[in-house]
């Protein structure tokens, strides 16, 4: 036996995160954590990573007692973590991000050695197979993605006795994880253990030994992956038996003629080139292709947020020049990156949802605190926001809830074109359900989606029409039907 | 971003200073420019600078403080009044550990209370307004002794700002306090998540930013023979240029070490006031051409964003 954590607590207010949890890991095994948003994975592995301090419990580690009261004292210790949210940081290169905490090893006499530094990262990144990342780089310079593989490699570095992985993959593309499960492998192949948060369970059945299953705070079990299937699995996350079929079943479904977004000939060098389409109404128009391929980029630029961008943007027979005339035309953008580009998560979720309408909640210019938390508590319900109060500040919920803000946010003010990037990043099954039985219900009536989506089954399920996105340039385009496979989309993309 | 387009960055703002410097020379050839005037033009760039250096630290971490000045004020009373009864000693202990006190005071106020920096900031400030005038005992100034004045006049002012430069340098581009600074300044949560104990690091922020103060306090008092009390906020004021070098520096920092972005923009601010001066313009109407050559040259630093990748 490798770690223990028993009877774990941790409350927030009058939420019960963790609720008396006992969890016991083997050396040499790969543990997934299950369970949906809000069912306290994050919560556990943060515990055990020193960021947040265990209101009851204790923990064990190489059979000593084990208390961390920081992140770094957790990594000395041998627990590293990659979280979720991106957590390099800008304004500090690639090398500086990698060996934060790890001065000592290049400074002489209180000087940081910068050529040292340099070269040993170099080596560390060219190992991880990384050549196009630079250490002497601003770590803002690279991509999400990109950020990420930084993450990982800071993580193996210190060859932690206990990896955590908390929900990294949905930043990957298939090249990143397969470097994280590499990553994985190899920590397992030392003797060490992995604790492993994913909400794609094909992933979690492929990649590791067993499962924890968590719900709303406590531990429902743990069981060997042999055997189970996913099907099993999502039964125990949410309690109750779930239908497989929670995309769209309609097939041939007549899509109006009217455009009401057209694409001509956007260009961004060195992202996209030559992006054509039209969008109907009632029509969901999937993005599909490598991460890589530039249709994160151009379903940007079609907001007006990329820079450097040629081409037109005509809504409704408009030309567009900016955000504000977007948003003039009931336009709105989820993106991929939700915590840094789609909500504020230091205000309240209340704030968050009525940003895009004040002007409907004030039309005098005023409104009271009262008319702003009522108007947010609706629309949160409408979508069953797990939230203490509409008070609570936004970056504290997690992964799917916070997603179900930045819905509400765009759904509150009346939008007509939804440009969704990763809709469903990072969210569990129950979750999905709930956004996907949503965008069935903007399509009927009326409403305008382009989904952006790494995701083949996503597009395959939800799309009317998919655009396949390779080297910038859309490659093909495909119409929606009952015969479509991932392999279909598979040799369009590469 | 390529290697041409940081080169022509790099080389923007010592280019901008050459044509301000020539603009001005072709304008007022007698009076602008003279050796005379470019020595002063230069040591007021280099004491400045010392300020630059304390505010530096403590804005690249997001903490506005503006009691720098009222800092410098009293640390300079103090050590004149000190050298009465000590000496050198009094001068330069005084005036070093009365800017090193209040810089921790400032630290203990605006980390530990949950009150907007800029509120506690302006009540430090008239707190030690208050006690400035208290120091000069209904004197207008308190005047060091001429003995001491050698502190401030070349060639001792300009090695003692060098030494402050390099010092500050070396802090912010090759130690793990100058990286934690920065790291603390882009993401307080995730570097106290790495084991950075931001606290701590802010309050050597602060104490650095008093060191700073209390030498260009005492410099100050040497250089120009007295210090006079302040009042109404005027404190504030003597930050301004020392605060523009700051922003610029931090905006610049991508390009070059950002102390030397720091004397380089203040001594562009100092070009200019003097510059506008030769050519009979009023102050308040220089404030205005400074301001607005500011925003130009920290706009043109920041434009290279939209070639940056921003995924």
């Amino acid at each position: 036996m490798l770690a223990r954590f028993e009877h774990m607590k941790k409350y927030f207010g009058a939420t019960r995160a963790v609720d008396d949890i006992s969890v016991e890991i083997g050396a040499g095994e790969i543990r997934a954590i299950v369970g949906e948003n809000g069912s306290g994975k994050s919560t556990l592995l943060s515990m055990i990573a020193g960021i947040l301090e265990p209101d009851g419990g204790e923990m064990f580690l190489d059979g000593q007692a084990y208390r961390p009261s920081s992140q770094a004292e957790a990594n000395r210790l041998g627990v590293s973590m990659i979280v979720q949210e991106i957590s390099t940081l800008p304004g500090l290169t690639v090398a500086e991000n990698i060996m934060l905490g790890r001065e000592r090893e290049y400074t002489v006499f209180g000087i940081r050695n910068l050529r040292q530094l340099n070269r040993m990262v170099k080596e560390k990144l060219e190992r991880a197979g990384l050549m196009e990342i630079q250490p002497d780089r601003d770590a803002a310079a690279y991509s999400l993605e990109q950020r990420k593989l930084i993450e990982l490699v800071r993580a193996a570095d210190v060859e932690p006795k206990i990896l955590m992985v908390d929900e990294t993959t949905t930043a990957l593309s298939q090249t990143g994880r397969e470097e994280l499960y590499k990553l994985m492998r190899n920590t397992k192949a030392r003797g060490s253990s992995v604790l492993f948060i994913s909400h794609d369970l094909k992933e979690v059945l492929s990649v590791c030994d067993s499962v924890t299953v968590m719900r709303d705070g406590v531990l429902i079990d743990t069981v060997p992956t042999e055997g189970m299937t996913e099907e099993g699995l999502k039964n125990m996350m949410v309690g109750r038996e779930l239908s497989g079929h929670y995309y769209r079943e309609d097939y041939g479904t007549p899509i109006s003629d009217e455009v009401v977004l057209e694409v001509k000939d956007l260009n961004c060098p060195g992202r996209f080139q030559n992006v054509n389409f039209q969008l109907h109404r009632g029509e969901i128009l999937g993005f599909g292709g490598l991460s890589e391929a530039g249709m994160h980029e151009a379903a940007r630029a079609v907001y007006g947020m990329e820079y450097d961008v040629s081409g037109d943007v005509v809504i409704n027979g408009e030309k567009m020049h900016s955000v504000k005339d977007r948003l003039a035309k009931k336009v709105g953008y989820i993106s991929k990156n939700r915590d840094m580009e789609s909500l504020f998560n230091q205000a309240s979720i209340r704030d968050n949802i009525c940003i895009t309408c004040f002007d409907k909640l004030a039309p005098k210019g005023v409104v009271t605190r009262r008319r702003m938390t009522r108007f947010a508590k609706e629309q949160a319900g409408l979508l069953q926001v797990k939230m203490r109060d509409t008070g609570q500040p936004a970056g504290t919920l997690s992964g799917g809830n916070k997603q179900k803000v930045a819905l509400s946010k765009w759904l509150a003010c009346d939008t007509e074109i939804f440009i969704m990037d990763s809709p469903t990043r990072g969210i569990d099954v129950g979750v999905k359900a709930v956004i996907y039985g949503l965008m069935e219900e903007l399509k009927n009536s009326g409403k305008s989606m382009i989904i952006v989506s790494e995701e083949l089954l996503e597009l395959i399920g939800m799309a009317d029409r998919i655009l396949i996105f390779k080297n910038g340039e859309i490659s093909g385009e495909i119409e929606r039907n009952k015969d479509l496979t991932e392999e279909h989309l598979v040799q369009r993309m590469i | 971003m390529n290697k041409e387009t940081k080169q022509i960055r790099v080389v923007l703002p010592f280019a901008a200073i050459a044509v301000v410097f020539v603009l001005f020379k072709i304008l007022q050839p007698e009076r602008f420019g003279t050796m005379n005037s470019i020595s002063i033009l230069l040591q007021q760039t280099l004491m400045q600078s010392i300020l630059g250096c304390g505010l530096y630290f403590l804005n690249e971490m997001g903490i506005f403080d503006m009691t720098l000045g009222a800092n410098m004020i009293i640390s300079a009373m103090a050590g004149c009044w000190l050298s009465t009864r000590f000496g050198w000693a009094g001068l330069i202990l005084g005036g070093l550990l009365t800017g090193m006190v209040i810089g921790m005071i400032g630290s203990q106020f605006m980390t530990r209370l949950e009150i907007n920096p800029m509120i506690i900031s302006v009540g430090l400030i008239i707190i030690y307004e208050a006690i400035s005038t208290i120091l000069t005992q209904g004197a207008y100034a308190l005047q060091v002794e001429e003995r001491y004045r050698v502190l401030g006049k070349a060639p001792v002012n300009v090695i003692v700002s060098l030494l402050i430069l390099l010092l500050s340098a070396v802090l912010a581009g090759r130690t793990k306090f100058g990286l934690y600074v920065n790291a603390i300044g882009s993401n307080a949560q995730v570097a106290e998540s790495m084991g950075i104990r931001v606290q701590r690091y802010k309050s050597y922020a602060f104490l650095y930013g008093g060191i700073c103060a209390g030498i260009m306090g005492i410099v100050n008092i040497c250089y120009s023979n007295s210090m006079g009390a302040a009042s109404g906020l005027s404190s504030a004021a003597s930050i301004f240029t020392p605060l523009m070098a700051c922003l610029f520096a931090g905006a610049y920092k991508r390009y070059m070490n950002p102390i030397l972005a720091l004397v380089l923009g203040s001594l562009f601010m100092n070009l200019i006031a003097n510059g506008l001066l030769t050519n009979g313009l009023e102050s308040s109407l220089q404030n205005v051409v400074i301001g607005i050559m500011l925003l130009i040259l920290v706009h043109s630093s920041s434009n290279s964003r939209q070639y940056d990748v921003t995924k």
